[in-house]
């Protein structure tokens, strides 16, 4: 009994403890000055390296902004929370964003459109949420959210402009793997309607679970058919190096592809020549001058080319952010009001503005491809 | 405080979950792994009624928690045949075959995208919007399922059930039923934990298959044996300790750029502190 006691008292005096925490918290955040943006980003779990790659370039350009001066004259501060990839993670980090910090607006979560749980609580609370990482094409399919936007890719120009490439290169039998992660289902869904609709032929679908590396059986199963064209989507960005050494390894003779993800240095970095022939859409102008030194700034300060699928999106979301506001915008509804009639520019697209939904409007796609560890545009598409 | 409150909610579902399992797992000595499948049979049945068809929350919830019940006494009778390691490993079995089919029936569930949409509690005109009123709903049902917990535990069919834990056969031998007992007690906490499934169905308003992994059942175990097996107490400081502490790491003020993963090494390192020198748990009444 004493020892209960003990732990009773314990529990106690680590909640009084995180009570003061809280209160320090949020006094000394009213005492920081400046604008402070609340940045909510996988840092853990299957997304990090999508997260801390958001989270890095967010650093980068807003440590730039505020050394040009900032808000006049006033720096711009970042909150940073963990969503851990998990629904529960996102709602309490959200929720702690919005109520102990106060942000009117949040950068982010990571992949909003697997995580939903937290929508309905920032458009409640007038809380603009800007992610660089989720189709609004799945956020907004039953519910209408006004505050919630995505710098990611809108998906049905990638879409368009992969199958149009398989149709040119007279591939006719397509062959789709994906797990059932919302993004991947939806984008793999509406690839498969398009590549039919142009007159291919969808000759196997696979679904996996999500996470689910070894994929051998499902290759042999897509391998009888003799497909053109294997067009795989799995979340896990390292699991595309892994699938790529098993159709290697497996003998599947089929041009792979995949979509913007497929540019990451590390799984290139780990898995070589695995990775040789994979094809995907990627955003057309990042060979401008704005991107190269995006890359070389990057490199500067992390000492590592930026690998994250959404590096260029979360550029894209931090530079429509630092654009309404320096145009005035400070409250939740004045940021949104602002993003929806903006107009910047950007990389992989000429002009951010986004739509009712909230969905960056377009953008424009090359159809590159992994050719000795390098990412190449293909000549004559 | 609004997220204080939010942390409470949260840790009040745990809880129900928590002394659901414990009366599987800690009382009758059965590891069981299917408990998040019965949270989501709960979460999805409560959702499901209230965006389709248009149900009060209480009465949709009242479905989820027989849902749950037939479910639970459908495996039960399976499951209860089982006891150590093979029964473990059934109830992990019926735990993905729930999670897939939350993820694979789109045509009910809406597979991976989940359910979005899903209203608050409506009594007698009254809606529990906000979520002060939403915590004292929700830790009303706390108590009530503590109370019948506490009243199965205390009364001669909770006696029987540590008998069981202890030596099953040797209980066999005064002529108990085991097999009876097992089933019993594996469908009231499956009914536990049907109405913690409904509260986060209607607390979040949005739910999609990965909140009823596998992973989650592995969390409620954790949080019973962290907590105490065989102590509904346990339980309640077990959730308090797994889904406070992670946020409550959130205010130490390590740099932002390693600052998610030193929390996890910390809350790491603080399970492994606390397993070493109680290995029984907080206030746990035996080790598994």
């Amino acid at each position: 009994m004493k020892k209960n006691k003990i732990i009773y008292v314990g529990a106690l005096t680590v909640i009084v403890i995180v009570a003061i925490a809280i209160w320090h918290q949020q006094t000394s955040q009213n005492n920081r000055g400046g604008f402070t943006i609340g940045v909510a980003v996988a840092e853990t779990g299957d997304a990090a390296e999508w997260g801390q790659g958001e989270y890095q370039v967010t650093k980068m350009l807003v440590d730039d902004f505020n050394a040009q001066g900032g808000l006049n004259g006033q720096p711009i501060n970042l909150n940073v929370e963990d969503t851990k990839t998990t629904g529960d993670g996102t709602v309490n980090a959200i929720i702690k964003l919005i109520n102990i910090d106060h942000v009117p607006v949040i950068l982010g979560p990571t992949w909003m459109d697997s995580y939903q749980g937290a929508n309905p609580i920032a458009e409640q609370a007038k809380v603009v949420m800007l992610t660089p990482s989720a189709a609004m094409e799945v956020v907004q399919s039953k519910q209408v959210f006004t505050y919630l936007f995505s710098t990611f890719w809108p998906e049905l120009p990638e879409i368009q402009r992969m199958t149009g490439y398989m149709v040119t290169h007279s591939m006719q039998k397509l062959a789709i793997i994906n797990d059932r992660d919302p993004y991947d289902s939806t984008f793999s869904g509406k690839l498969a309607d398009d590549a039919q609709a142009k007159g291919m032929t969808l000759v196997d679908r696979e679904q996996i679970p999500v996470d689910q590396n070894d994929l051998r059986t499902e290759i042999l199963k897509i391998k009888q058919f003799h497909p053109d064209a294997v067009f795989v989507e799995i979340n896990n960005v390292g699991n595309l190096g892994s699938f790529m050494k098993q159709v290697k390894q497996l003998g599947l003779v089929a041009t792979v592809f995949t979509t913007a993800d497929a540019q990451n240095q590390d799984s290139v970095s780990k898995f070589g020549s695995y990775m040789e022939g994979m094809t995907y859409p990627f955003p057309a102008t990042p060979s401008s001058t704005a991107y190269t030194s995006f890359v070389k700034e990057f490199q500067k300060k992390y000492g590592v080319l930026p690998s994250s699928p959404s590096a260029i999106t979360t550029y894209n979301a931090v530079q429509a952010l630092l654009e309404v506001l320096k145009n005035g915008a400070r409250t939740g509804t004045e940021i949104r009001d602002a993003l929806r009639t903006m107009h910047a520019s950007g990389l992989g697209t000429s002009d951010i503005s986004f739509n009712d939904f909230g969905a960056v409007n377009t953008a424009d796609f090359d159809m590159k491809m992994i050719h000795n560890s390098q990412f190449v545009t293909i000549p004559n598409q | 405080m609004a997220y204080l409150i939010h942390l409470a909610i949260l840790f009040s579902i745990y809880a129900m979950l928590g002394i659901s399992l414990n009366l599987v797992v800690g009382y009758t000595g059965l590891l069981s792994v299917a408990q998040a499948a019965f949270y989501g049979v709960g979460a999805y049945v409560t959702a499901l009624l209230m965006v389709n068809a248009g149900f009060n929350f209480f009465l949709a919830m009242l479905v989820g928690i027989l849902a749950g019940a037939l479910i639970a006494y459908l495996m039960g009778l399976v499951l209860s045949k089982f006891s150590g390691d093979f029964y473990a490993l059934a109830s992990l079995g019926f735990g993905v075959i729930g999670y897939s089919v939350f993820l694979n029936w789109q045509s009910l569930t809406n597979g991976p995208l989940g359910i979005p949409g899903i209203p608050r509690p409506n009594l007698f005109g009254f809606i529990f919007s906000d979520n002060l009123s939403f915590l004292v709903l929700v830790l009303l049902a706390l108590v009530a399922v503590w109370a019948v917990a506490r009243f199965v535990v205390n009364s001669s069919f909770g006696r029987v059930l540590k008998a069981i834990r202890e030596d099953e056969k040797a209980i066999q031998v005064f002529g108990y039923k085991t097999l009876n007992y097992k089933l019993v007690i594996f469908v009231i906490a499956a009914m536990i934990a049907a109405v913690a499934g409904s509260f986060y169905a209607a607390y979040i308003t949005y739910i999609d298959p990965t909140t009823f992994n596998v992973f989650a059942s592995i969390f409620v175990v954790a949080i019973i044996i962290l907590g105490g097996l065989a102590s509904l107490r346990g339980s309640i400081l077990g959730a308090a300790f797994l889904v406070l502490l992670p946020e409550f790491l959130r205010f130490v003020g390590f740099p932002d750029e390693i600052a998610a993963q030193m929390r996890q090494a910390v809350y790491g390192l603080l399970l492994v502190l606390l397993m070493l020198y109680r290995p029984q748990g907080l206030v746990g009444e035996y080790k598994l």
